[in-house]
Order: structure tokens, then C-alpha cells, then sequence
């Protein structure tokens, strides 16, 4: 099982930046640096443990008005987040 | 009748302590396509890339070369290589921070691509933080000087071992350049450094040969 095929959860403690265009995640004790524009930290804080890739799409749907719910993009980017390890 | 709006039901599913960041989220702009772009710290640093190879700078040695200041080492002029012109995004930003962990210095390098092949620079640090010079590095090499008085535009005056201008923008389209504010932070010195990416709004600028 995946980890977009059950509730992800962020990682307790990210220091997240607000710049003009998106925001910026610094993990110095993994040498890593990350750019997330606006929809990716949407995704990444509706990771709270308790919604599932499907409940995130479900709620950006009803949240920007949108035809369909994003699944396939939330589970990509749910995916790539936990690839980052930005998801627990 | 439930006077709950759309975006009220995805507050109640963050964390209590989050919902004002991600209310401004919401309201910052409509949902896009969802980018992640991670790089390593290390490889950010200006040390660590110049142990790596430059040979692909050295092509462009015997090319135009303006010196520019302490940071370019190269002052030869040379013939010029065929223009191809540059087809790609108007602005781009680098979000820089001191990797040297001396302090917590951060900020941001905005710079905004103009149809006359210069670019306007914009470097926003720290309150208090004092910045004594700018650069834009590819592999550790200095190919920028940027202004930090003055006129804040870049032209090919500023460049160094690049050809032309629409080299320098095509590898910060290619995510090959580095932005570095050097300066100072109530008497400790700092080095910020980031990677210059495309910045999401802005349009695309042509620049014909």
C-alpha cells in the first residue's frame, strides 16, 4: 500500500517560508532545500494523518470550485512529497 | 441554511494552529499544477561547486568576456558565438540562505527579464542584514555581478565568462544558476545562496537572434 492510499501525515516541525512565488522548506539535517509553489503546500497541510489523497482532492475540489476532484495530481504529488521525505 | 463557504471546510481539515497560514494559501491564488523542486544544501555552495568540472564554461573562454568586477576572472575579448536567441521565461527568483548556518540570514533574488536584454534586480534580505556584494554563479563559476546601488538593471556590462546575454538566460531557465548576497549581520558575515528558478508568475519573454 502506498502512502497516497492512506492518510499521509506532513512532518512534524517544517520550517516553512513564505516567498513571493511559492515557499521554501529548508531540512539542513538532510542537506535538502525544497521549492513548493501554493497548490503542493496546500496538499502537503491537508496531510494531517487523518485525510486520504482522496479526501485532499475531494476538499480542493469543493474548496477552488473545480469540475473534478485532482485526484491522480494529489496522489503524484503525495507520492513525491513522501519521496522527499516531507511526509512521515 | 448553512453560511459555511467553500473554503471553510478545508480550514476545519488542517490543524487548528495552521489554519491562518493556509487561509492565506487559499486565498493567494486558484489551484494550479503542483510543483516540488528540492536541491541539496551542498550543492548550493559555491565551494563545493567549484571542485566540480568547468569545462563547459572554458568553451566560451575565447568568447565575449566583459570583466565585471572581483568575482570574474576572465577580461579577454573575443569574437562573438552565433546568437540563438532566447525563448523562455520573463522572471525568475532565488530564494537564498545562509548555508554557512554563521547566522540566520535569508532572502530573495528577484530578477525581471526586459525586452532590451537587461534584467532588473531586486534583492530583498533580512531586516538589518547588510549587503556588501551579489553574484550569479553557474558551477561555481562567477557569471554575474549583480548591482546592490545604484541602477538596479543587469545588461552584458555585468556578465562575465558567458558569451551573451541569452546565455545567462537560458541556464537560469535550465536551473543552472546560483544567486549568492554576501554581506554582514550585526558584525558576523554571511553567504546566502540559493538557486535561481523560474518565479511562477510572469510571462514568457522571446529575444530574437
Amino acid at each position: 500500500m502506498t502512502v497516497a492510499e492512506t492518510a499521509p501525515r506532513c512532518l512534524p516541525g517544517l520550517d516553512i517560508s513564505p516567498t513571493e512565488d511559492g515557499y521554501v522548506i529548508y531540512q539542513p539535517e538532510l542537506d535538502r532545500v525544497h521549492y513548493l509553489n501554493h497548490s503542493a503546500i496546500l496538499i502537503l497541510e491537508l496531510s494531517t494523518g487523518s485525510n486520504s489523497a482522496a479526501d485532499i482532492a475531494g476538499f480542493i475540489q469543493e474548496a477552488y470550485g473545480l469540475p473534478e476532484p485532482p485526484v491522480a495530481m494529489v496522489r503524484e504529488t503525495i507520492a513525491k512529497l513522501s519521496e522527499q521525505k516531507l511526509l512521515e | 441554511m448553512s453560511n459555511e463557504k467553500p473554503g471553510d471546510r478545508i480550514l476545519s481539515k488542517v490543524d487548528d494552529r495552521r489554519r491562518d497560514f493556509v487561509k492565506r494559501v487559499l486565498v493567494g491564488a486558484g489551484f494550479a499544477a503542483p510543483v516540488i523542486a528540492s536541491f541539496s544544501i551542498g550543492s548550493l555552495s559555491v565551494d563545493a561547486a567549484l571542485a566540480q568540472d568547468q569545462s563547459h564554461l572554458r568553451v566560451h573562454a575565447d568568447a565575449v568576456v566583459v570583466s565585471s568586477g572581483p568575482a570574474c576572472s576572465v577580461s579577454s575579448v573575443g569574437p562573438h558565438l552565433p546568437d540563438l536567441g532566447y525563448v523562455g521565461p520573463g522572471n525568475f527568483q532565488a530564494y537564498v540562505y545562509d548555508v554557512s548556518g554563521s547566522t540566520r540570514v535569508n532572502g530573495e533574488v528577484s530578477i525581471n527579464v526586459h525586452g532590451d536584454r537587461t534584467a532588473g534586480i531586486d534583492i530583498d534580505m533580512n531586516k538589518d542584514a547588510v549587503v556588501t556584494s551579489a553574484y550569479l554563479f553557474i558551477n561555481g563559476v562567477s557569471v554575474a555581478t549583480l548591482p546592490i546601488q545604484g541602477n538596479p538593471n543587469i545588461s552584458i556590462s555585468n556578465l562575465c565568462n558567458l558569451p551573451d546575454f541569452d546565455a545567462l538566460l537560458q541556464a537560469m531557465a535550465l536551473q543552472r544558476v546560483t544567486a549568492v548576497v554576501n554581506g554582514s549581520y550585526y558584525g558576523t558575515a554571511y553567504s546566502a545562496q540559493g538557486p535561481v528558478i523560474p518565479a511562477s508568475s510572469g510571462g514568457i519573454v522571446q529575444l530574437n537572434p
